[in-house]
Order: structure tokens, then sequence, then C-alpha cells
């Protein structure tokens, strides 16, 4: 730990508390992650080693990265790249309304960054936009993994306890054990929309009904027709019938028709048919998306 | 020294496989498994060492098959109770009370994704359309393969004529979400091709270069002989055939990233193959015992490989203490709720404290660099397995077969996508009246990317390992095998039939 100088404490993580901290050789700004190991614990916690070995892997420029892990008897560290803020500190220091370019690049990178861990076989399972990391350069970076995990195929069952509430789909909520990268997309769609309203965050429930009826509201009930299975799922339970009475043009007044059809197929109740990330980098929306950004690649 | 196991525990056991499964499969599941008890001694790993099972098979309960009705005949949802997992000591110096039932929770096995991949591919037919489908044909998965992939075909073969185009485009619009209110009808904003049209594409590093929208479908880059193996999976997500190819490229180039050489236990100068032949038997237990899933043991033995591989000079009193570790960390990769530190110090026989655990965790993750990505046989088993067109049984056998190399250090450091080759190819051979050649299809040698004569050693050298197992001082994998949630597949006349004789005996030119 005498390599770094820390500097102030930047937050708290799934599992660690997150310093900003200088490299007192090449006065490079890092990030610090540090985890306590208790004797009476289980070790290495199994948030910080799977985010360690999926980070190791995944190496892009949308993906926050991880430079380096100091062990020892009493804590592990990791050392990430630092950028400047989260996606919520962002909007929080957002005067007026945000640029629609910012929120289409934002949300290419997004997809981008997602794209590359849905196609290297890992979820994230915890997008969120305090968990979206912003640099002065305009880059967004996918940040702490301590909820991710590889899948295999196809795809296993795997725990119910994950997504933030106001990002979880509604296959989760459900009580869906059986999900896959449709998981981090319904996330994404919400993200995108609260990039579009300047950080109000679209679903913001209480608990899981309350959470579930919010998004009904906007988008219907669903039932067997337009999501087969769905009353089959282990915590399924009949809530009101809404009508999707309310069009996506009065939630997101700002986007465009294009950004609002894009939006349509990521906050698609059944996960069967929520658009994949690589489809979405390539819907029509993102037509006149500057160009350095779509071809800036890792 | 007794290595005591407890830990007995409820577990679901459900059938992971039989989404590659033909028909029906018949599972006569025990419901309660009395008096398992496990003697196993890794006494210092150098001398005898036993394991015994006593499997009390139970009758296949009414209840498992009233549950199975329930679930649409789709799961395979038959608890099994491991009761009276009582452990002794045999080697006379101590006596160890018996351990009473521990009040944590039983783990939770991970579910049957096939059944409910079955399902969701019933579902992508029923969105499509497809009424002609009888119900009870959502069991088998194989069907719905075969079917939807025929539509897929036809859609394929539609596409060349122009006039058939918008027609087909129509159709796979209903896989679509329909816009909710009529406002958001885009009358010119065509969405990129969808998916199926990906999964002609050959992988592509650069995926921010694709064109944005694709106006013309892409010809099929598949040669004649080579079937589209995921062309019926359109809109099954948990088949993730949208990254599918790109995902197997990836865990291909994991496995060449993290390579287990020839003989590489070389540097040791007290570990040998046979002990490490006996800790992964012994392993084998405490997997079963803990209600672990195998992909957990396969990074397990990935893990012990890569760490002696890369620490010589490993002492004998430490290999255990390596193995158990190795487990604790790959359950901690794997499961949804993994054994705690004290689970495996107690199956140690307490022959190691938490504290050494821990040490040795760290031990283990900073030779290993963190990495634990090095991909699982498993991995590519299932993929093969499906570009077979596998039974269950094909599955179960395969599985017992790459579950038995892992044991053999001689086999350590074939990559688990060759293992996988192998092992799915002997298994066709053995269950079928084929050759080899005729099993090994252009389909599988092109998923696989291993011709025939690359894996014809390794199968011939599993072939032995599998007419030698019951003289075997290890026999856990094959006791394992005995189980009739896996199809009891070591117990197989195959394995003991005149094909397997005739491929053990030549020998392996490796």
């Amino acid at each position: 730990m005498q390599k770094y100088e820390k500097l102030e404490k930047i937050g708290e993580g799934t599992y660690g508390t997150v310093f900003k901290a200088k490299n007192k050789e090449t006065h490079e700004i890092v990030a610090l992650k540090r985890v306590r190991l208790d004797d009476d614990d289980e070790g290495v916690p199994s948030s910080a080693l799977r985010e360690i070995c999926l980070l190791k892997e995944l190496k892009h420029k949308n993906i926050v990265r991880l430079y380096d892990v100091l062990h020892s008897e009493k804590k592990l560290t990791l050392v990430f790249e630092h950028c400047d803020q989260d996606l919520k500190k962002y909007f929080d220091s957002l005067n007026g309304e945000i640029d629609l370019d910012v929120v289409k690049s934002f949300m290419y990178q997004l997809l981008r960054g997602l794209a590359f861990c849905h196609s290297h076989n890992v979820l994230h399972r915890d997008l969120k936009p305090q968990n979206l990391l912003i640099n002065k350069n305009g880059e967004l970076k996918l940040a702490d993994f301590g909820l991710a995990r590889a899948f295999g195929i196809p795809v296993k069952c795997y725990s119910a306890e994950v997504v933030t509430l106001w990002y979880r789909p509604p296959d989760v909520l459900f009580g869906a054990k059986l999900y896959t990268t449709s998981i981090d997309m319904w996330s994404a769609g919400c993200i995108f929309a609260e990039l579009a309203n300047s950080g109000r965050p679209l679903f913001p429930g209480s608990d899981v009904d309350d959470q579930l009826k919010r998004i009904f509201k906007l988008l219907g009930t669903p039932n067997e027709d337009t999501w087969p299975g769905v009353t089959q799922l282990p915590d399924y339970k009949p809530l009101p019938v809404y009508q999707p009475s309310l069009g996506l043009a009065q939630v997101v007044p700002r986007l465009p028709a294009r950004g609002r059809d894009l939006l349509a197929r990521l906050l698609t109740c059944n996960p069967a048919l929520r658009m994949p990330a690589d489809d979405a980098m390539a819907h029509a929306y993102f037509h006149d998306l500057n160009p350095s950004v779509k071809n800036d690649r890792c | 020294m007794e290595i005591p196991i407890r830990r007995p525990r409820t577990v679901q056991v459900q059938d992971q496989e039989n989404i590659y499964a033909k028909g029906k499969i018949n599972l006569a599941l025990p419901t309660k498994r009395q008096g398992l008890s496990v003697r196993g001694a890794l006494d210092e790993l150098n001398t005898n060492v036993q394991a015994q099972r006593d499997v009390n098979v139970g009758k296949t309960a009414a209840a498992a098959a009233e549950i199975e009705k329930k679930a649409n005949g789709n799961r395979n949802t038959i608890r099994s109770n491991y009761s009276h997992v009582q452990s002794k000591i045999d080697t006379g110096l101590a006596s160890k009370p018996i351990v009473q039932p521990s009040s944590r929770p039983p783990l939770r096995r991970e579910e049957s994704t096939a059944a409910l991949a079955a399902k969701a591919a019933a579902r992508t037919r029923a969105i499509l359309k497809d009424t002609h489908n009888k119900p009870n044909e959502v069991k088998e998965s194989l069907n719905i393969y075969v079917q939807t992939k025929k539509t897929n075909q036809d859609v394929k073969k539609a596409n060349k004529l122009p006039a058939v185009r918008e027609i087909s485009k129509e159709s796979k619009n209903i896989l679509k979400p329909t816009p909710k209110d009529s406002s958001e009808l885009l009358g010119k904003l065509k969405l990129s091709e969808p998916s199926s049209k990906k999964k002609q594409e050959t992988f592509n590093k650069e995926k921010a270069t694709k064109q944005i929208v694709p106006s013309t479908p892409t010809t099929p880059t598949l040669p004649d002989d080579i079937e589209d193996i995921d062309a019926g999976d359109n809109n099954s997500p948990l088949l993730m055939s949208i990254y599918i190819k790109d995902i197997y490229r990836y865990l291909k180039e994991l496995e060449e990233k993290y390579p287990i050489e020839f003989d590489h236990l070389r540097k040791q100068t007290v570990i040998t193959g046979r002990m490490r032949a006996t800790l992964i038997d012994w392993l084998v237990e405490v997997q079963r015992q803990f209600s672990l899933v195998l992909e957990t043991f396969h990074l397990t033995v990935g893990i012990i490989d890569r760490y002696l591989q890369a620490v010589p000079n490993v002492q004998r009193n430490q290999l255990q203490l390596v193995g158990v570790t190795a487990m604790f960390i790959a359950s901690k990769y794997e499961e949804i709720y993994a054994p705690d530190v004290g689970d495996f110090v107690y199956v140690t026989d307490k022959a190691y404290s938490k504290a050494d655990v821990f040490q040795c965790e760290r031990d283990i993750i900073s030779k290993l660099g963190f990495c634990l990505a090095r991909p699982i046989p498993l991995n590519f088993l299932r993929r093969f397995v499906k570009a077979a067109h596998g039974t269950a049984k094909n599955h179960h056998l395969a599985k017992y077969f790459v579950d038995l190399s892992l044991v053999e250090y001689s086999m350590a450091h074939y990559r688990p996508s060759e293992l996988a080759a192998s092992a799915i190819c002997l298994s066709l051979h053995l269950l079928s009246n084929k050759t080899l050649s005729e099993v090994w299809t252009p389909t599988l040698s092109y998923y696989s990317e291993y011709s025939l004569d690359h894996i014809d050693p390794i199968i011939r050298k599993l072939a032995k390992i599998v007419v030698n197992v019951e003289n075997s001082k290890f026999k856990a994998v094959y006791n394992k095998y005995l189980d009739p949630t896996l199809a009891k597949v070591a117990s197989l006349p195959q394995l003991r039939g005149e094909a397997i004789y005739e491929l053990a005996k030549i020998p392996s030119c490796s």
C-alpha cells in the first residue's frame, strides 16, 4: 500500500470502500477499492473474486480497467482506472436539460460495453447510473462487477436476488431464476429513459409490488398472450390489469421517435423479445451518432 | 486418516441436461439415499485409498412422477435426500461422534435449465404461431431443434426469392415487440436484420464496425454439409444464439491462453500423478456430498493443475489443502450458495485450520493471477452434444468419460475441448452401431474444430481408462455414475462390450 497515497473517499461499492488515490511514483490518479478480510469471514468474498476474475479478462474501452490487485492477509485492494464521476453524479451536476447528443453517445457506449460483456459470456446484473463511470472525455465505462458472473450455455439457474430494484426486469421481479443477457438489457432501457429525462428515474418503485405496478402502468400488464409463461413464474401474482395507456412520447418527451422505438424494444416485459445489445447498437436511432464515438474502439 | 464428510442436506436433483434429450428420459431416481457411507482415506496421499459408496437405491417415487406431471412433463423434478450421511473412522486411532445434520439451509442445486430452455423454445414456437405441434412434444427438445430448424431453413430459402422475402420478414417481425401505441409506429424505420442473420456471420471482433442497418441478408457462410446447429434457436435467449459463436470462439482463445503442459508435475519433487489422482478422486466424493454442480468440480481440477504447474515443490501434506482450497475457490465462483469454509475444513478431518485455507487461498489466487476463466470441459461438451443431436444418455456417458479423464494424470494436458470432443465421440460410438468415423460427422468436426484423426488417440486412451476402471483404486467417478440420476451410465453393458475393448487394446499412438 506504500505505492499509493490515498486522497479521498469516493464511495461504497457492493462490497468495499472506494478511495481516490495517487500512485506515488507515476503520479497517476487511480481508484482503490478496499475489501477487508476478516478471520471469521469466508476469505475472499465471492463478489470480489468474481469481479476480479471477470475484469481480468474483460478489457474494453467501455469497461472500467482493473490495473492491479494487492492481496494481503487483512485486506484486498483493487486498483482501478480513475474516472471523474459516475452517471448519478453527472445527473446531479446538470444545469437544466441534458444534451440529446450526449444521451445518444452515452447510450451507445453503454450498449457497446454490454455487447462486449455478453459476447464474452458475462452478465453484469447490476446496471444503474451509480455503476456507470464518466470521464472528462465523455467516455462511459461499466463498473462494479460485484454481482456479475460468467454464464454457461444453456444458461443455468442463478440467484434471483440481483439488480437494484428500480432497474430490475419484470421477469426477475416475478422470481425468474433463469435469465440471461436480457436481464442487463432491461436495466439499459431504464437507464436510457433516465438519461433522456436528465436523471429522473423511470420506475422508482418502493418495493417489488410497487415496482411491478409502475412498470405495468406504462407498458400494460402482461398476460399469457403477450408473454407466454409469465403466470408460471415462481413469484407471479395477478396484478391490476393496466392498459398501456401512456405512450412513451409522454414519458420521454425529449426523445425523438427513433429513440422511443429503441426504448420500447429494450423495455419489453417478455425477456425473450427484449432486444440484445448487438441489435440495439445497430438501431436506426444511432444512425446519426457522432462518428468519433462510433469508431472510438478499444 | 479418515475423511469425514458431513452436511447431509436436501438436494433438488434435476436433470440439467435433457435439453439435448431425444424422446422420453427414463429417470428412475431414488427418493432417498439411505445409509450412504463414504470411507475415503487420503492417508498422507501415498497409502491405500479406498472410497466405497453404498447406495441404497430407493424406488422411484410416485410423488416425483406427480411433480413431473404437474410441471407439464417438462421438469424432472425429483427430490433426493441425502440423509444419514455418516462418517466413520476406520483408522482405529480416533473415533469421532456422528455429526448431526447441520442446520444450514440446503444448497440449491442450479435448476434444470434444459427443461426451461425447452419451454422457452416452445414459447418461441408459439409466438411463431406454429400451431401444428402437439403440446407433448415440448418434452422432446430434440424435436424442437429439428422442427424449428426446418422452419428456419425454409425461411432462409425463402429469403433467396425477393417476392417471398417480405413475407418472411413479416413473420420475423412477429418476434419483435409491437409498438405500444400507433404514434410509436415508425413507417420507414427498419431494424437491423434479426438475429438469424447474425448467426451466419463469422466472428467479427470489431462489432463497432458493423453496418448500422445491413441492407441485404448475408449468405450463409457454412459449407453445404455442415448443419447450422443454432438455426432453431432463434429467440431462445437461454441458448444465447445471438452470441453463441462469439462466446465459443472466446472460450477457445481462453483455453489456449491457459494451457496445462504435458507432464505438468515434472517440476514437483514429491507430488506424483498418482497422488493427484488420489486427491481428485476424493474431491469427487466431496462434490457429491456438498451437492456442488459439476462446473465446480471441473473448475476445481483446473485450478489444482494450474497451481501445481506453477508452483514446484509442493509438499505431500499440503496437497489435500490445495485440493480443498481449490474447491472452496471454485465454489465461490460457481455456486449460488457456496459451502462455508468450515465445511471444507471439516472434510479434511480438521487436518487444516480455517486460517490455513485462507492462506492457501491467497497463495493459489495470486499464483493464478486471479484468473479463473480457463474454460471447463463441460462448456464444450454441451455444445458438442447439441451438434451431435445426442441423447441425455449420450450426454451422461460423455460426462462420465470426461470425469474419468480428469482423475487420470496422463490426460491432464489435453485441452478441455479435446476431452469433450473425445468423450462425446466415444459415447456416440458405443451407444450406436456406428463406427467412429460415422458418428464424427462433418458437423461435429466443424463445431469442435477437431478431425477424427486428431481425437482418435485420446478416444483410445479414454477407452482404456474406462475398461480398467473396475480394477482401479480410483472409483469415485465410477460410483458417482452408478447413480440413477446420471442414468447409471457406468454400468452400461456397452462399457464391457466388444467395441470398447477393441479400442482399448490398440496402443495409443500419442
